[in-house]
């Protein structure tokens, strides 16, 4: 059982809150390592044994608990300080207290500060400073208590690491690096970083459904501790957080603990065992890298990461700058082959300038013309209007008049006008008159003629009165003298009566009816029957057919002849039968193969005729004339029947049964009967004995017995055949010598014809049956049915009858009622007449009419008088108005005249004046051209200075207007053509070259600006970096030298010479720290690499820089897993020396060294705290027993001597 | 109104050409505004022109048409009459007003004369402008015009005004038919009144003998059916009739009534709405004649009397 034993604490050391180091994120350390192989043993239970002062027992409840699977976990106290220096611990412990409290309150508020405030601002570069001891000797952030259940190998166990060097021994796989493990999953970081199994799960004990860690963290001063919970699955990589009780995230408990300055992804605080390599395997450059992390101030990192940022990007610039100054190297150059072409250009522009002046006078000459014309023909226009306007007074009063007779004769003929609308008024009125006399005569006309009718209609009245009156009168008479009619109530009880008769008639009919039907529905049925026969017996010789198709693949003569045969069997006197492989059958199989024996091939396919006639026939037609449309062969048979001349069986049935045989072969046969003889006088089938089993025949009785004396008539017998078994035995005697039976078998083969099923006879027999029963029936219906029919004609012809009758009747009274309903008619009608002839009676006579009708037309004529009248005086106004309007025409025709004379008189005495008027149009027309010219000219003028180069317009607005006014349009426009001419001459020079040359100028002044910029860039980065530089390099000497100075005081310490220096590189990126060693006196300083030295050297030269870094590194607490593997025990002695020394100082953090082997007589320190680990299935379930603490204790007791030995 | 100053011959003043040959011309605008004064001075109505015969010519067609409804009121006067005649009891109130149309129908034939005196004064103006007369007294001429024709129409008797006129005699003559179907009407001078001093049966040889206007077609003898009228001779005849005739005779013939030599085609023949009315109502009247005699005599049941119209 490996245990760990732990000694005690030193004094904290107040000068480690200056020094902080920066907190390493999780992703900064080192991956690679294959996670290392964790073998776990299911059974047993682990547990952390912890041993310590008596005192801290008051921390009371670290107590590993018995876990569930009955393993023990068990908690022991002691260590060697117990033993050797338990009291001195104990008082230095107070005395540490006492220190720690005076120191606490000094940095209380620094550390709180920087705890509380800094990991919010910026939680990644946060710095973590080591905080001052607390009173009980523990560093805030370091490990106070460690809980693990179901956790890897441990099922239970809970312990107190030291504030100081913590041993934790134990042999290999009993959990000592899990416990490492348990510090980094605990506190929230990942897996990987101890390279080992990445899953959570995994983590959990094999067999648990869950585990968990819990580490309680020293608080900061005054504050509680942080105990940080979390509980981990078996099953999913799901995990969950608790601080202090209560659920937090992951990233909430890294920040706490990161606050803490616990710095697990650090190599230099948290080197698990799978990563001691990767620190050997670091470079020189990550080496300074994690040094400066670990070790320096937090700025060292910061300024080295500037450097190497500023160093790329002095680089990068001074990359762009060159490759700038070479651009504008080309630029240059480029331009100064355009330079020539350009001064081309601006020659060429400075006489284009010369033109564009030149083109601006023109319209500035133009307007000046213009102008002049303006003003002279203005003059003109004011002398022609004076004269004009004097002509023009003169022919006033002519005009005068003229204007007066105009404006009588417009009112002349206004009046005219007025008057012919008055006339035309009026002739309306004469239409209107017209009109309403047509309508008066129309109205009249209407008159006219109902007098002209009205003697008619008196006619007519007369008739009809006359008409009326004779109807009236026959029809009185005809009422007064009804006729007689039939008595109705004796109709309707002949009607009543007839019904009766008709409706029994009709039931009498429908019974018959029905009952045919009736009848006639089982006839059907009868007939149904029978088709079903039919078609069961047509189904059963198509079987034979099929048998027949069977044969035709075997001999197709045969079978066509049996296809012929079914069609022509009428042309035979007797039944010709079809072969015996069509025709028999063989119902029971298990004789198939007997009876098949006794035929041979021609037997089965030969054609049998009973008499001789129809064997020469069947011979004819089919061998010699073919019947069958070729030249065919088939085999006939014909023999007489004579049954008496056929041999008997050899055997009477009672023998055959007794010598084991089971019958003859024919009875096994069916067929049809007439084919027997066939059967038995050509094939013997009832001489032959069919045995099937063969056991039960005597083989020698049976050959005696069918060859015996009794066996035929004849001496000797027949050959013949029996069948036992699967052999056939074909029997005879000798007709010489002894005259002994022999015999001879033959195998007999499956039967290969007879395998069809037989047709059974009995089927065809119901068949038949069903046949004649089905016949018979509807013979018996038919009769039934003739019968029934008579029956319902009778029954139809009384029906007949009967409806004749009924229908009779109901005609009658149809009659009857018609002339009852006529009769009546005659009344109405009467009364109808009645009324008519009174209506005429009354009616007004023809004479008052005509009077009526010839006063109205009075009064039309009348009207017509009084409208013909108005006629006449309409006229008469008509003509009145007319009067007058003759005087106003007239009058207007006059004036006409008067106004034509005055303007002749006007257009004569006008021309003059009009001479002069077009003379003053004409001007006013040009007036207005001029001006207009005026003011387009000023206005391209103003157009042309507007648009004219700015340059250009000076030039001109420069010269004197003298000096511009004496140019005139043709001088100017000869400059132009000289000016051009010119241009012409010399080779025109792109725009686009000029337009190039410039936008490249541009191009060299901007990239200038920006190089000069960028140089000054360069130079501020450079300043810059020297600046920090400045700060850096200093600092980083300090630290590598006081590192060094450690470095290689602990290598003189073992006897070996080591030192590390800096690494200048001009790339800072390359600096590095070199580690120099030399462990052989006759050796040089060597550099440490990868593979010039040793493993173990390797390690020890770790080792040593860890522990000159944890000098210098204020990590809350480091651990260090087994790194003494590969040392020797020199060197790994010295190691220990080495850690107990630094680590044990007053000023030390908490320390975890893991190791699996511990020499004799290390040094040992009160500070020291060793835990055991025992993990074992025998661990024992009581408390105290099995305890180190008490057998140490024992064991002291025992050998007082040792402790003082030591 | 135009200035149509070339055309103004007949001005008073020497026309333009005139004066481009006088000695003053050119010369200042005195003479020239004198000219002017001298004009305006002795101002009169100038001389008609030309022209003004389209406008005269204008208003007397406006007089045709007004005489075009002085012919229907004609026709109007007489239907009333001849219903008049037709429906009043003889002697009665309203028998009366066949005088009184009578004296209508003579003052619109003194209407009718009135306008074609307007119009004959009229046309003479015209006439004298086409025959270049200067004319400057248009006015005068016709009022005078119109006075002396009326004056010499009022002078006449009414027995002259009246007794030969056609109208008039178409006039009496419709009314005359209704009473005396079959009696000739007696000169229509019969009608009218004697004047003052005017010496009765002088004007014997006026007297025309009475008049029988026949209604039967000259071809086919039977009463006139859709009658036409010649506008040349005045024959009536059956539409079918004439057509049929002028037809055979391809289109032209003399007019078959008895004693007239008038050559007629179908251009000269026109239907006569008012005769075939006037057909109508004699024939209404004979009829009615008849059955009022019938009336009488009739007792019983004779209706082989059918009257057809």
């Amino acid at each position: 059982m490996p245990r760990i034993n732990d000694s005690d604490d030193e004094r904290p050391d107040d000068s480690s809150s200056d020094l902080g180091e920066p907190s390493v994120p999780a992703d900064v350390t080192m991956n690679g390592g294959a996670p290392a192989d964790i073998e776990f043993d299911d059974t047993a239970g682990g547990s952390v044994e912890q041993a310590e002062d008596e005192e801290e027992d008051a921390h009371s409840s670290k107590r590993a608990r018995t876990s569930r699977d009955g393993s023990y976990a068990k908690k022991e106290k002691d260590s060697n300080s117990g033993r050797r220096k338990g009291r001195v611990a104990t008082d230095e412990n107070e005395g540490d207290d006492d220190e720690g409290d005076e120191e606490d309150g000094q940095a209380e508020e620094d550390g709180e500060f920087e705890v509380e405030e800094e990991p919010e601002r910026k939680p990644k570069v946060e710095r973590a400073v080591m905080l001052p001891r607390d009173k009980d000797g523990y560093v805030p952030g370091s490990i106070v208590r460690v809980k693990l259940e179901n956790f890897v190998t441990y099922d239970k166990v809970e312990f107190h690491p030291g504030p100081y060097l913590n041993m934790i021994l134990g042999p290999n796989g009993t959990g000592k690096s899990s416990i490492a493990c348990a510090l980094c999953i605990g506190l929230g970081w990942h897996p990987n970083i101890l390279g080992r199994a990445n899953e959570l799960n995994a983590f959990a004990k094999h067999g648990a459904d869950s585990g968990f860690i819990e580490i309680e963290l020293k608080g900061p001063p005054g504050k509680r501790n942080l105990v940080i919970r979390r509980k981990l699955n078996a099953r999913d990589r799901r995990s969950t957080f608790t601080l202090n009780g209560e659920g937090v995230t992951q990233k909430d408990v890294q920040t706490r603990v990161a606050a803490l300055g616990v710095q697990v992804g650090n190599l230099c605080s948290f080197l698990p065992q799978d990563k001691v390599s990767e620190f050997a395997q670091m470079s020189p450059q990550q080496l300074l890298k994690e040094t400066q992390r670990v070790a320096g101030a937090a700025e060292l990192t910061d300024w080295h990461t500037s450097l190497i940022k500023f160093d790329g990007e002095l680089k990068e610039l001074e990359k762009e700058n060159n490759s700038s100054r070479a651009d504008i190297e080309h630029l240059v150059q480029q331009n100064s082959l355009l330079e020539k072409e350009v001064k081309r250009y601006e020659a060429r522009q400075k006489i284009e300038q010369e033109i564009a002046l030149y083109e601006l006078f023109l319209p500035y000459l133009h307007y000046g013309d213009a102008k002049k014309d303006y003003q002279r023909v203005k003059d003109e226009r004011s002398r022609v209007g004076s004269t004009l306007k004097q002509l023009e007074e003169k022919n006033a009063p002519l005009h005068e008049k003229k204007t007066e007779v105009e404006k009588i004769a417009a009112k002349v003929a206004a009046k005219k006008k007025a008057i012919n609308a008055g006339v035309d008024q009026t002739y309306i009125k004469i239409k209107r008159k017209s009109s309403e006399q047509e309508q008066i005569d129309a109205d009249a006309e209407d008159l006219q003629k109902k007098l002209d009718i009205l003697k008619n209609n008196e006619k007519q009245r007369k008739l009809k009165i006359n008409s009326y009156k004779r109807d009236i009168v026959q029809l009185e008479n005809e009422i007064a003298n009804p006729p007689e009619f039939e008595d109705m109530e004796q109709l309707n009880k002949q009607l009543a009566d007839g019904s009766q008769v008709l409706r029994e008639a009709s039931n009498q009919y429908g019974e018959a009816q029905d009952r045919q039907r009736e009848v006639a529905d089982r006839n059907a049925e009868y007939r149904h029957k029978l088709e079903l026969a039919d078609q069961e017996m047509a189904n059963l010789k198509n079987k034979s057919l099929q048998r027949v198709h069977t044969l035709s693949r075997w001999d197709k003569d045969a079978a066509d002849a049996c296809i012929w045969l079914r069609a022509n069997q009428h042309r035979f006197a007797a039944q010709v039968f079809e072969p015996a492989y069509v025709s028999i059958d063989v119902p029971d199989p298990l004789y198939r193969d007997a009876v098949e024996s006794c035929f041979n091939n021609n037997q089965l396919k030969t054609f049998v005729a009973q008499n001789a006639n129809d064997y020469k026939l069947l011979n004819e037609l089919i061998n010699d004339q073919g019947a069958l449309g070729r030249k065919a062969r088939i085999n006939t048979w014909y023999r007489p029947k004579d049954f008496d001349k056929l041999m008997p069986p050899p055997m009477e049935e009672k023998q055959l049964h007794a010598l084991g045989f089971n019958g003859y072969a024919i009875d096994y046969v069916q067929g049809p009967d007439g084919l027997l003889w066939y059967l038995q006088k050509e094939l013997n089938l009832h001489r032959t004995a069919i045995g099937l089993d063969p056991s039960k025949i005597e083989l020698r009785v049976a050959i005696e017995a069918v060859s015996s004396r009794e066996s035929a008539p004849t001496w000797p017998p027949p050959a013949t055949t029996f069948i036992a078994g699967r052999t056939q035995h074909r029997v005879s005697r000798s007709a010489y010598g002894k005259q002994l039976p022999q015999s001879m078998a033959v195998n007999i083969r499956p039967s290969r014809n007879f395998t069809h099923e037989a047709a059974d006879p009995s089927i065809k027999a119901a068949i038949e049956q069903k046949t004649i029963a089905a016949r018979q029936g509807m013979a018996e219906t038919e009769q039934e049915m003739a019968g029934l029919s008579e029956e319902a004609k009778q029954a139809k012809q009384r029906h007949t009858v009967a409806k004749a009758h009924q229908d009779q009747l109901k005609a009658r009274k149809a009659e009857i009622q018609n002339a009852i309903r006529h009769f009546e008619t005659k009344k109405v009608k009467l009364g109808t007449t009645k009324e008519k002839l009174e209506k005429e009676e009354n009616a007004p006579s023809a004479e008052t009419e005509r009077k009526k009708l010839k006063s109205q037309l009075l009064h039309f004529a009348k009207k017509r008088v009084k409208s013909a009248l108005e006629l006449k005086a309409l006229i008469e106004h008509a003509k009145n108005e007319h009067a007058q309007g003759a005087k106003l025409g007239l009058e207007h025709v006059q004036l006409t005249a008067n106004v034509s004379a005055l303007a002749a008189m006007a257009t004569a005495h006008d021309e003059e004046s009009a001479k002069i008027r077009a003379e003053w149009d004409a001007l006013v027309i040009e007036f207005n051209d001029v001006k207009a010219l005026a003011k387009r000219l000023s206005e391209e003028v103003k157009e042309a200075f507007d648009s004219a180069d700015p340059v250009i317009k000076e030039q001109f607005q420069a010269l004197p207007d003298e000096e511009k006014e004496a140019y005139t349009v043709e001088e100017i426009l000869g400059h132009i053509e000289g000016a051009k001419a010119k241009l012409e001459l010399s080779h025109a020079t792109s725009a686009n070259v000029v337009e190039r040359y410039k936008t490249r100028e541009a191009q060299i002044e901007e990239k200038k600006q920006r190089l000069d910029q960028q140089e000054r860039r360069a130079a501020k980065v450079a300043k810059n970096m020297q600046t920090v530089k400045d700060q850096w390099y200093p600092a980083l000497k300090d630290l590598i030298s006081s590192i060094g100075d450690k470095f290689s005081a602990a290598f003189d310490r073992i006897g070996c010479a080591g030192e590390i220096k800096i690494s200048e590189n001009e790339d800072y990126k390359e600096w590095a720290i070199d580690i120099l060693v030399k462990f052989r006196d006759k050796e040089k300083l060597q550099l440490l690499t990868g593979q010039r030295q040793s493993g173990g050297e390797r390690s020890l030269t770790t080792i040593l820089y860890l522990m000159s870094l944890t000098e210098l590194a204020r990590a809350p607490f480091s651990l260090v897993d087994e790194i003494n593997q590969g040392m020797d025990h020199r060197a790994e002695r010295a190691v220990h020396n080495q850690l107990v020394e630094v680590t044990c100082k007053g000023d030390s953090g908490q320390y975890f060294l893991i190791t699996p082997k511990l020499l004799p007589a290390l040094r040992y320190h009160e500070r020291m705290r060793v835990l055991c680990v025992y993990n074992g299935e025998w661990l024992p379930e009581e408390q105290g027993i099995g305890s180190m603490k008490s057998l140490l204790d024992s064991y002291v007791r025992a050998n007082p001597g040792l402790v003082a030995a030591h | 109104m135009p200035p149509k100053g070339r055309r103004s011959r007949p001005a008073p003043k020497p026309d333009p050409e005139e004066r481009e040959s006088s000695p003053d011309e050119g010369r200042g605008m005195g003479d020239s505004s004198s000219q002017v004064k001298d004009f305006l001075e002795n101002w009169r109505d100038q001389p008609l022109e030309a022209s003004a015969t389209a406008k005269l010519k204008g208003m007397t067609g406006e007089w045709k048409m007004l005489e075009g409804y002085v012919a229907k009121a004609f026709i109007s006067i007489t239907e009333a009459a001849a219903m008049i005649e037709e429906m009043a009891e003889e002697d009665s109130e309203e028998a009366q007003m066949v005088d009184q149309l009578d004296t209508a129908f003579r003052e619109l034939i003194d209407t009718k004369m009135e306008l074609s005196a307007q119009n004959a004064a009229i046309e003479d103006i015209q006439r004298a402008i086409t025959q270049r007369q200067e004319i400057s007294d248009a006015m005068d001429r016709y009022e005078r015009g119109v006075k002396d024709r009326l004056d010499k129409y009022q002078a006449k008797t009414s027995k002259q005004k009246y007794g030969k006129n056609e109208e008039y005699v178409k006039f009496r003559q419709t009314i005359w038919e209704v009473r005396h179907a079959d009696e000739a009407m007696p000169p229509a001078t019969q009608f009218l009144p004697t004047d003052e001093g005017e010496d009765e049966g002088s004007d014997d040889d006026i007297v025309v003998g009475g008049v029988k206007k026949s209604y039967t077609c000259p071809l086919t003898l039977t009463p006139l059916q859709k009658p036409m009228t010649s506008i040349k001779c005045n024959h009536s005849f059956s539409a079918h009739a004439i057509r049929e005739y002028l037809k055979s005779k391809n289109g032209i013939a003399s007019c078959p009534a008895t004693g007239c030599a008038h050559k007629l085609t179908m251009r000269d023949l026109v239907e006569d709405k008012e005769l075939e009315n006037k057909i109508k109502l004699m024939n209404r009247r004979k009829k009615r004649m008849e059955e009022e005699k019938d009336e009488d005599d009739e007792d019983e049941v004779n209706e082989s009397m059918v009257v057809d119209s």
